[in-house]
């Protein structure tokens, strides 16, 4: 058996990390990116490409509820090329969100974009959670929910709707709808990294939740989409960080300020447990080869701030680089790389079981004479 | 043995970390200027005007003292910065004020007719819908000058920005009244043909009796809001007067206030009063689109007597004046605004929504021509 257990999360855990991992950086920048270039049809966009990303979410739980990447029994040079590919790719998309992070925070909380600094407070961060193993990364989540669920149900609750849904007519799904889908691919296909992880199968039976969440990560994400047109129009293309403008409380700005802590504070944290878990399979991919853990954080953690400290200097730059040739490169790998390794485990983990967590917990608890009262 | 012991725990990775942790945040914090209140003037009105080529910003700025009273205990003062951009005004009134301008709390920009008939207009708005300090500012045009606005004089010695923002809460959903947020401007920005309005503000001139002592009547000033500016994506384009600027409001707003001239039955002017009025645009054809206004009214007179019984009901003939009287503003305001062919209602735009990019290719700037314009009124009277 192996004696792993940072890979492992519970299914409900599993919900509430899809959820942050695909809404997260779907309603900061991407709103204003999708509007240039899709105006109109901006939400279409949207729908379209967060319908492919829950079916590939699919496709990865049909492989992790099995077992994960790295605990395989796939012949290890497919493996090993499999794991190369996901730590290319999260390498990539990481170096592109956090400079977007780094620019929601210096602009939103801070007056003279002193935007290194907030990077060298995010990445030892980033990085120790990352380190911790994605159990933890899931129960920060589980933690941390509550925060944002309630400042996300405020921010509906209260939203004062002036806008007009006749901004989304008319409707048509033409070449634009595929041309911002396209450019903008880096934004989608957030799933991969979860390829490292296992879902355990819990010592008492519970809802895992994905049968709400899910379809409720689609409605919110085409939700906010769709308010972002219907309030800004064509004038969408000029609006960036879109989830602080969209905010509630900037409606009280007479008495507040623009300065929306509950907003910029729920979509940080979001952030940060999406960082983590793609930084969580970069670690996890390198250190499939390496094997020292503690190092090989440090060494992506050095690497990843450089490269932005020197390379991503602002967000035009950034976006350069997210909608070059080197999207496709991306693309293909979190597109394609899921069913390739979904078939692989089909054929090669035919008898795999999942993790119980009733096994061991239940061996433990026997040896030390207690009683078998558990909970997943 | 025991000190030794407790020192070793500071040695292993566990605390060095947590050790790091603390320098790289303290560090963090020590360098980084967060939004602090202190470094800041808070700017409560803003107006854009120009100055030869340069833009002039004056950002009427309160230099608390005690309290938190609007008029009470604080200063508030007009400061003025020019700059060849907006960027570079706004950093050079932080220069004038000494401590950073902040426009978190400006609800008001108030441009000079001037500066909207320059090519730096379109610049200055994308700017302050780019900017993360602006929040969604409620948009004006001084008939003078942006400073005018800001320095009147307006009774009770109350600060102009203020009195505006309380003004613009006041009267936002009153007939005659087209208000404009930044938003607001920018979704009709980018709607076929581009068109907005915003309310001008005109300085007129009143007198006043303060309190206290003093009871000499004193020069002050008002801000009147009754006529509306239409712009372009170009900038300026006209006027409109009082009575179109009300049509547009029948079509562009949900209203809650305001009254209804007409003619009454004994041929004497009198008005009703609105309660609420909305309206919607439907469009047929290409050629042609309906405006159907729906508005609740309340008699705006005393019971009178007819054979002995007691008469408050509005007749037929005095219901259909009152639908002319709209009827008319509306018509007034699109008939001004044909002639100038900027198509303030939007109606290529409800063509578009309905019929879609064949009808675009197929039209030129003069398409408003060949749209006919029917307006229907419906009235409840309460």
């Amino acid at each position: 058996m192996n004696a792993r257990t940072t890979h492992i999360v519970y299914p409900r855990q599993l919900a509430l990390l899809a959820f942050i991992a695909s809404f997260t950086f779907k309603v900061v920048m991407l709103p204003q990116y999708l509007s240039g270039v899709a105006g109109r049809q901006s939400a279409i966009v949207m729908a379209y490409m967060m319908a492919i990303e829950i079916g590939m979410f699919f496709i990865i739980y049909g492989v992790i509820s099995r077992t994960s990447l790295l605990d395989s029994a796939m012949p290890a040079p497919l493996k090993a090329i499999f794991v190369a590919l996901v730590v290319f790719s999260s390498g990539i998309k990481s170096s592109v969100l956090i400079a977007e992070s780094i620019s929601y925070i210096s602009t939103t909380l801070f007056d003279d974009g002193l935007w290194r600094l907030v990077i060298l407070a995010l990445m030892p961060t980033l990085m120790f959670v990352a380190y911790k193993g994605a159990n933890v990364i899931a129960r920060t989540a589980q933690i941390v929910f509550w925060v944002i669920a309630v400042s996300l149900f405020f921010n509906i609750l209260f939203a004062q709707f002036k806008g007009d849904i006749g901004n989304l007519f008319p409707m048509r799904f033409d070449a634009s709808v595929m041309s911002a889908g396209d450019r903008h691919m880096m934004w989608f296909g957030d799933f991969t990294p979860f390829l490292f992880v296992t879902v355990a199968k819990p010592a008492r039976k519970q809802r895992s939740g994905l049968a709400i969440i899910i379809p409720l990560l689609f409605v919110l994400a085409v939700g906010f989409m769709i308010v972002f047109v219907s309030v800004y129009g064509g004038g969408g293309v000029l609006v960036s960080n879109a989830f602080n403008k969209i905010g509630i409380f900037n409606r009280i700005s007479m008495l507040l300020g623009t300065v929306d802590f509950p907003t910029v504070c729920s979509w940080l944290m979001m952030a940060i447990i999406k960082l983590s878990v793609i930084l969580y399979a970069i670690i996890e991919g390198i250190t499939y080869y390496v094997k020292r853990r503690g190092w090989v954080s440090v060494a992506v953690g050095l690497a990843l701030g450089f490269a932005i400290f020197f390379g991503l200097k602002n967000l035009d730059r950034t976006y350069k680089f997210a909608t070059s040739w080197m999207r496709y490169v991306v693309g293909v790998i979190e597109y394609l790389l899921p069913p390739a390794v979904y078939l692989a485990v089909r054929k090669w983990d035919k008898d795999a079981k999942p993790f119980c967590a009733a096994a061991p917990e239940q061996e433990a608890l026997e040896e030390a004479g207690k009683c078998a009262e558990r909970k997943a | 043995m025991r000190g030794k012991k407790g020192l070793k725990i500071f040695t292993s990775r566990k605390w060095i970390l947590i050790l790091l942790f603390i320098v790289v945040l303290v560090g963090f914090d020590m360098l980084t200027t967060n939004k602090s209140l202190i470094n800041r003037g808070l700017v409560v009105g803003l107006s854009i005007d120009t100055s030869g080529d340069r833009i002039e910003l004056n950002a009427q700025t309160v230099l608390p003292r005690s309290g938190g009273s609007s008029t009470g205990n604080n200063n508030f003062m007009i400061f003025t910065a020019t700059g060849e951009t907006m960027q570079d005004a706004v950093e050079k009134l932080s220069s004038s004020m000494g401590v950073k301008a902040s426009f978190a709390h400006c609800t008001i920009v108030v441009f000079g007719e001037n500066m909207i008939k320059t090519a730096a207009y379109d610049n200055v708005l994308k700017f302050l819908v780019r900017s993360d300090e602006f929040a969604d500012n409620t948009l004006l045009v001084a008939a003078a000058t942006g400073k005018e606005v800001l320095a009147a004089k307006v009774p009770i010695n109350e600060v102009a920005a203020y009195h505006l923002q309380r003004m613009m809460q006041g009267v936002q959903k009153e007939a005659g009244v087209n208000p404009c947020t930044l938003k607001d401007y920018f979704a009709n920005y980018y709607r076929i043909g581009g068109a907005s309005y915003m309310p001008l503000a005109v300085v007129e001139q009143c007198d006043y009796t303060p309190e206290g002592s003093q009871i000499q009547a004193q020069e002050a000033q008002l801000i009147s809001l009754e006529r509306s500016l239409i712009t372009t994506r170009e900038g300026y384009a006209f006027t409109l007067d009082a009575n179109a600027s009300e049509g547009l409001s029948f079509v562009k707003n949900r209203l809650n206030g305001g009254s209804v001239l007409y003619l009454g039955d004994c041929s004497r002017e009198t008005d009703v009063i609105l309660l609420e009025s909305k309206s919607r645009i439907k469009v047929d054809s290409p050629e042609h689109a309906v405006i159907k206004i729906s508005m609740n009214i309340r008699r705006n007179e005393m019971q009178s007597t007819n054979n002995g019984m007691i008469v408050n009901a509005l007749s037929d003939n005095e219901l259909e004046r009152i639908r002319e009287s709209v009827r008319g503003k509306v018509l007034a305001c699109f008939d001004k605004c044909k002639d100038n062919e900027v198509d303030v209602f939007h109606l290529g735009e409800q063509v578009y929504r309905k019929y879609g990019c064949d009808w675009l290719q197929g039209i030129d700037e003069h398409y408003l021509d060949t749209i006919k314009l029917d307006v229907e009124v419906k009235l409840t009277v309460k």
